[in-house]
């Protein structure tokens, strides 16, 4: 889940509405409600940064964006992915049996 | 019809119906909640708060008038429920592979299937063994912490014992805070403190229930006086000091130290705390309805199992870590666990003290009723009588109690009031303390003795005979379910009787025998005294038998009006034996004038010893004559021929007779109060049996 919203704020500085519609968007089913506090973890990990954006309709909102750290952090992420997706998929696909 | 109230929510002006803001205000606490454990919860629960301002605000460009139940119930289905929330967490930590850095939170095991007893690191008082316990129930870890403390008041060391061994042998872990229900005082539904509908509502059953249990005792007891109107029978009144007495002093203070134990639930977050909203209603609803409870039960039954097996493995364990380590830290740490142990023992003795001397003047407090009409001598004394009980014993006992309690369940002191009360009612029961003890002492500070003499009726007696012809005397009233000595006093409304008399023997100036009563009584001046000496009531006759011999009858007891107040009454009798002359005591003299406070039992063969009044007054054996000596000293005729030893072993040298033989009023120092000596202690003693 990380990954996903880590995904979702590299692709450009994202509020958490959009974060939020995007993944659904994607048929990723999310509460919102455990967005917030990961988000602010993440950001107390200084993995994302935000400022705020003067929105249309009311206050300002809160963008984030990935510091250099998170920048790594998701790199490593995206290793960590691809490798266990490989690794199910080895699995999940039919295996030669001549061994 | 809804009322619509206007919010302004993260900076926008919103219009809400008003049960949709109650509960999007629960939604938000319940949240708040949940994020404790959160470093920036606040910050958090803005982020969400302000989300969902923004979905309200969209809501209303959309066309809705305003915000409704329906709508906020859909934007929390979409942002979750704190439980729903809870679960999402649980299976993404359970679907992470790698251990996760930015996660701050302690990883809370309460929410894995199976609870593990720990001793609770982060909320505890002393060893955290009670919340440990709470958590692993999951209850309200003050119950668990005022059941502590009331069973350690009554088990004498078990449970502290039990708790200290928890102590050591259960390992600590950073657990999360209780979540559910808590016990508070319920402000919105209450009678007198709500206490009740606190209770009632924590347990979820209705506040009538809990107030009957609490006002059954009283009510009965309403009953039973009434009752006694008609029946004063002793049976009747055992009933009711057995049962009803002790149970309604019982219940009106347990609701008391209840009332300053618990906090008022005063925010909105508290009352849903109380109500247990914070963990959902519909969710323990279902919980409830699919059985859960039995089969929580259940499995409650195997941890219980498992954990025993583990408890013995984990003693085990620690033993064997006792053995190899012997690290400075560890003596350290053994050394501090000893001082937190002799601090527990030290708190829990003072406590047990405390609770039984409070036990012992409630109770006691019943059975020495009667006797209070003979304490004190005016209703100003009587008022600082009582002041003096409530003030000054029964408010630092119920003080501490609180203070205890509160400490222990963590109560916050948002009540300094509570301490300076306390102790202004302390210091006002010193005032009152000392007042009584200065207007008691001064009904002590005159003495008088009033002596009659009795006319002896043949002056050339030579053998006095010594007898009680009365029957011992004994309590009237029924103290039967006491196991106390019922003979040598009398209690009744309006006169107490005793019979530790006094009896002294001097040799008479002359040939012929003579005998004094004297009345003795203390008063606060010397007339006062005296009246009150000419007011004890007691007979002596004196009968001729034969040409030589004179009888003398002496009565059972001497009996105290109530009227006049116990202030030190005495009696002692004089008897004169000429030098030469004969003098004979019954065994009814010993055996029937004995005071009550000399009889000590013995437990071999269960009959009353009463060494004490052969050792300090009276030693003269019965049936036996004794002769007066030359030199003032009664011996025994059998022994006067071989030269034998005195047996009267008197200290005091034998008083010069008295010149005035008429009744006459004598000032003592103020400062000798002896007959006190005599009787105080054994009243006490009787007070507090």
């Amino acid at each position: 889940m990380e990954f996903c919203i880590l995904s979702v704020i590299k692709r450009g500085e994202s509020y958490p509405g959009d974060i939020v519609d995007e993944m659904r968007a994607s048929g990723l089913q999310i509460l919102e409600g455990t967005l917030y506090p990961l988000l602010t973890r993440l950001k107390n990990a200084e993995m994302l940064s935000y400022r705020w954006v003067e929105s249309p309709t009311g206050p300002p909102r809160k963008y984030f964006s990935l510091t250099e750290k998170g920048q790594l952090f998701y790199q490593d992420l995206g290793r960590t992915w691809e490798e266990l997706s490989f690794a199910v998929n080895k699995i999940i696909s039919p295996k030669p049996t001549n061994l | 019809m809804k009322k619509i109230i206007t919010i302004n929510l993260s900076g926008r002006v919103l219009q809400i119906e008003e049960p949709a803001y109650e509960q999007l205000q629960q939604y938000i606490a319940s949240l708040r909640a949940y994020f404790s454990k959160e470093e920036s919860r606040e910050e958090i629960i803005n982020d969400i708060e302000g989300r969902v301002a923004e979905q309200f605000y969209s809501l209303i460009q959309q066309g809705a008038p305003c915000i409704t139940e329906q709508h906020l119930s859909e934007i929390i289905a979409a942002m979750g429920k704190p439980e729903e929330l809870a679960d999402a967490e649980m299976a993404e930590s359970a679907n992470t592979q790698e251990e996760r850095p930015l996660n701050n939170q302690s990883n809370p095991n309460t929410k894995t299937n199976k609870r593990e007893f720990f001793r609770d690191a982060n909320n505890k008082v002393l060893g955290g063994v009670a919340s440990g316990i709470a958590n692993y129930i999951g209850i309200d870890p003050a119950i668990i912490r005022i059941l502590l403390v009331l069973f350690s008041f009554s088990s004498f060391g078990i449970i502290a014992f039990g708790y200290i061994l928890l102590w050591i042998v259960i390992p600590a872990k950073e657990l999360e805070d209780y979540m559910g229900r808590r016990i508070y005082r319920n402000p919105d539904d209450r009678v007198f403190a709500g206490v009740a509908s606190g209770i009632a509502a924590y347990y979820n059953i209705s506040a009538r229930n809990i107030r009957l249990v609490f006002l059954a005792p009283v009510l009965l007891q309403i009953l039973f006086s009434i009752l006694n109107v008609f029946d004063d029978s002793a049976l009747a009144e055992l009933i009711f000091n057995i049962s009803f007495g002790s149970l309604f002093g019982f219940s009106v203070v347990l609701y008391i130290i209840l009332w300053l134990i618990l906090p008022t639930a005063e925010t909105p977050y508290q009352k849903m705390e109380m109500r247990g909203e914070t963990i959902n209603l519909e969710k323990i609803r279902q919980y409830v309805s699919e059985g859960g409870v039995n089969k929580k039960m259940e499995e409650w039954g195997k941890d219980v199992e498992l954990t025993a097996k583990q408890l013995s493995a984990r003693v085990e364990a620690l033993a064997m870590e006792a053995k190899q380590k012997s690290s400075g830290s560890k003596l350290l740490r053994i050394v501090g666990l000893f001082f937190k142990v002799i601090f527990v023992f030290v708190f829990g003795g003072i406590a047990i003290v405390l609770l039984i001397a409070l036990l012992a003047l409630l109770f006691g407090g019943v059975v020495s009723w009667p006797l209070q009409h003979y304490i004190w001598s005016s209703s100003q004394q009587q008022v600082l009588a009582w002041a003096t009980f409530a003030l000054f014993l029964l408010v630092p006992v119920i003080g501490f109690i609180i203070w205890l309690t509160r400490r222990l369940i963590n109560t916050k002191t948002g009540h300094t009031y509570l301490s300076w009360t306390f102790g202004g009612l302390w210091a006002l029961g010193w005032v009152a303390l000392t007042l009584f003890a200065a207007s008691i002492s001064k009904d002590f500070s005159y003495k008088s003795k009033k002596i009659e003499n009795i006319a002896m009726p043949s002056a050339s007696a030579t053998k006095m005979l010594v007898t009680v012809t009365e029957p011992e005397l004994e309590y009237s009233g029924s103290f039967s379910w006491i196991d106390g000595d019922p003979t040598g006093w009398d209690l009744t409304k309006d006169t107490l009787k005793l019979s530790n008399i006094l009896i002294k023997v001097e040799p008479s100036g002359d040939t012929t025998y003579q005998l004094q009563v004297v009345r003795m009584a203390n008063g606060k001046d010397q007339q006062d005294a005296g009246d009150r000496a000419d007011l004890i009531n007691y007979h002596v006759v004196a009968n001729p038998v034969g040409e030589q011999q004179t009888l003398v009858d002496l009565g059972n007891s001497y009996a105290i009006p109530a009227m006049s107040k116990y202030r030190g009454q005495q009696v002692k009798i004089i008897i004169r034996v000429p030098i030469g002359g004969k003098i004979n005591f019954d065994k009814s003299v010993r055996s029937k004038l004995s005071s009550f406070e000399i009889k000590i039992r013995h437990r071999n063969d269960n009959r009353y010893d009463r060494y004490d009044w052969e050792e300090h007054d009276f030693r003269y054996r019965s049936n036996i004559d004794y002769i007066m000596g030359a030199d003032g000293e009664l011996k025994a005729s059998s022994e006067l021929d071989s030269g034998g030893e005195t047996l009267n072993l008197e200290s005091k040298p034998p008083a010069p007779p008295t010149p005035d033989t008429q009744k006459k009023a004598m000032l003592l120092p103020p400062n000798k109060i002896y007959p006190i000596e005599a009787c105080g202690p054994s009243l006490l003693r009787l007070l507090l049996r």
